[in-house]
């Protein structure tokens, strides 16, 4: 193919010949001369070859934000020796800073190469690699081939999981698998319950020879069950969370914290489902373990803030559907409009237990220019129609009012108390 | 330090000195020009010239600046020929300098970053000027071998000198004459070229010569 410069220097010379004719100029006319030797040149030359396969390799593991990511483009010449341009397509919200994505190589016939360029994004979300453009050209850049070569990619990259090694939240509602929430009846725990009468089978050295010698009959230290429990995270992510400038918007924040919860509680061997309200509705059925995790990830990163699939209102009623009364509902939400309150007080009327964290967008967005008085003013009111929407919800549910610029693991301080006096027993 | 960031940085540094130099051609016209009675013509000829140049180096399209070198080009050759100086040997110099420098534009735009957010590692550096270099040794021999095959294929058709004769056909027939010419040399050059290459291609290995006498 020929390069469209060619063109621009074709017509160069054919209006040096019209300009020539015009002023009646023979040097004028004589200036068309080289140019013309020049085009002949240049694309009677060396003809390109393009007979190259480029893949691209992403990382196999799993990739958390901020995280360094490399990625290599393996070219490979099938073909004579060539100069070749290869450029592979980045989605725009990534800025790479090592190596590059659009590489300049010569290579022989046969050879394969490997090149990479680095990056670490910055947010979650799946990003989307390819195509990969490769342009054979020759020494003037007067001839190319050109290839796309089809390949797309996405990258799965993760909410950075700020891990939780102690919160308190206890399951109230227990189910019948073991965990590691304390249940008032006898069982396997560590957590002494009381003493009981010794039946055959019971181990020997939990015989309480004390309380024996004083029965007049075995007697042996009973301790508690601990068991695990169900918990749905509910996540707004709703238009309204759109709040900040990415990736520290309040969404970004609710995910991370859905993300962090769900590894903690997981790990405490509780049953764990998402519903996450935003662009899409993305639902996660209760499950265990590690690969429950990872579906979890996986819908949290899935999830987009923009035009709300759903009211938050509804989803009441899908919950009555699908799941009983034991299970705890965990809703994150700013809290910016009424939607989250409603919610809240039907499904308290339905008999759920819920918990509200509540990342607060005071914290998040400050403006910086403006009329500081203004600024003050507008603060103050907007921090106290958010207590009052705390209050309001604090009748129906537990609320964790979170800082996000603090960890989440200091928000649950405050709750720990109001689990002590709650605490059955 | 200071060297090495100077060598990383040397197509930027050319493609600057490709901007310094466009500006003192684009300077050399307007001293030409204002002695002239049309000087008003020619000005805007140059900011035609500046407006594709510009254009073409923010929006990052590499044929825009050719452009702009090109209309610089025919401005100046149009004040040759309005001045007591023109003559066939400085137009035809003027014209082929004005393409070499376009092309080496062209070139530079290509190996230039495409973007900001576009990384160049040291690595990716090194092979840039060395394709550079290369272009730039591919252009400059191009543009000063069709010059003087030029000057002499003038020289030697006192025909086409004279002062009596028609500018359209001067000119048509330098062309085609020239052109003929290249191809026939180029065509010489190519097969020479691929005997050359069967040559080195022959392979040295035992293994290599065995699939030779087998084919």
């Amino acid at each position: 193919m020929l390069a469209r410069k060619l063109s621009l220097v074709a017509a160069f010379a054919l209006w040096i010949l019209l300009l020539a004719i015009l002023l009646g100029s023979p040097p004028v006319a004589l200036a068309a001369v080289p140019v013309a030797l020049y085009l002949a040149f240049v694309t009677l030359g060396s003809r390109p070859h393009l007979d190259v396969t480029a893949t691209r390799l992403l990382p196999s593991g799993q990739v958390y934000e901020g995280e360094r990511v490399t990625v290599t483009l393996r070219v490979k010449n099938e073909g004579p020796r060539t100069d070749l341009e290869v450029v592979d397509g980045v989605p725009p919200e990534i800025s790479i800073s090592g190596g590059s994505n659009h590489v300049f190589a010569v290579l022989e016939e046969g050879e394969c190469r490997d090149f990479g360029y680095s990056f670490s994004p910055e947010s979650f979300g799946s990003y989307s690699f390819g195509p990969i453009r490769i342009r054979s050209s020759d020494l003037a850049s007067a001839r190319y081939e050109e290839t796309v070569t089809e390949s797309y990619e996405s990258l799965r990259v993760y909410p950075e999981i700020k891990y939780l090694n102690r919160i308190d939240l206890r399951q109230t509602r227990p189910r019948n698998w073991p965990g590691e929430t304390s249940v008032r009846r006898p069982g396997q725990g560590l957590e002494f319950y009381g003493i009981g009468e010794y039946r055959a089978g019971d181990p020997l050295r939990r015989v309480n020879w004390r309380a024996s010698a004083r029965a007049g009959h075995l007697m042996l230290n009973q301790f508690m069950n601990e068991a695990g429990g169900e918990t749905v995270l509910v996540l707004d992510l709703r238009s309204t969370s759109r709040i900040g400038t990415p990736p520290n918007t309040c969404a970004d924040y609710s995910v991370r914290a859905a993300a962090a919860l769900s590894h903690r509680l997981l790990r405490d061997r509780n049953r764990v489902g998402l519903l996450a309200v935003g662009q899409r509705i993305i639902k996660v059925p209760p499950g265990f373990g590690r690969r429950q995790f990872e579906r979890i990830l996986v819908g949290l990163i899935s999830t987009k803030v923009g035009v709300d699939a759903w009211n938050l209102e509804l989803v009441p009623y899908y919950l009555s559907l699908f799941y009983s009364r034991m299970v705890q509902l965990v809703l994150i939400s700013p809290l910016v409009d009424s939607s989250p309150m409603f919610m809240v007080s039907e499904l308290a009327r339905r008999g759920y237990e819920v918990l509200v964290i509540s990342p607060s967008p005071l914290e998040i967005d400050i403006p910086e220019k403006g009329d500081p008085r203004a600024i003050r003013i507008a603060r103050e009111l907007a921090a106290l129609e958010r207590d009052a929407k705390i209050s309001s919800l604090r009748k129906h549910a537990k609320v964790i009012d979170w800082n996000p610029r603090l960890p989440l693991v200091d928000a649950f301080e405050g709750l720990r108390e109001s689990w002590r006096v709650r605490r059955p027993g | 330090m200071a060297s090495e960031k100077a060598r990383l940085d040397l197509v930027s540094f050319v493609r600057f000195m490709g901007m310094i130099a466009f500006v003192s051609l684009s300077a050399l016209v307007y001293l030409v020009i204002m002695k002239g009675a049309s000087a008003g013509v020619f000005l805007i000829g140059i900011l035609f010239s500046y407006a594709a140049l510009l254009g073409g180096i923010f929006l990052r399209r590499p044929d825009a600046e050719v452009l702009g070198w090109l209309i610089l080009g025919t401005t100046m050759i149009t004040a040759e020929a309005e001045s007591a100086l023109v003559s066939y040997w400085l137009t035809m110099s003027t014209a082929i300098v004005v393409v070499v420098f376009a092309d080496f534009e062209h070139s530079v735009a290509l190996l230039s970053p495409r973007s900001k957010r576009e990384a160049v590692d040291d690595l990716q550096q090194s092979e840039r000027r060395r394709l550079l270099r290369r272009r730039a040794s591919v252009l400059v021999s191009a543009g000063g071998g069709s010059l003087v095959l030029s000057l002499i294929g003038v020289n030697l058709s006192p025909p086409l000198l004279l002062s009596g004769a028609s500018t359209a056909i001067v000119g048509v027939l330098a062309v085609v004459a020239m052109v003929l010419v290249a191809f026939v040399v180029l065509e010489v050059g190519q097969g020479s070229r691929d005997r050359f290459r069967g040559r080195s291609d022959t392979p040295q290995s035992a293994a290599g010569a065995l699939r030779s006498l087998r084919k």
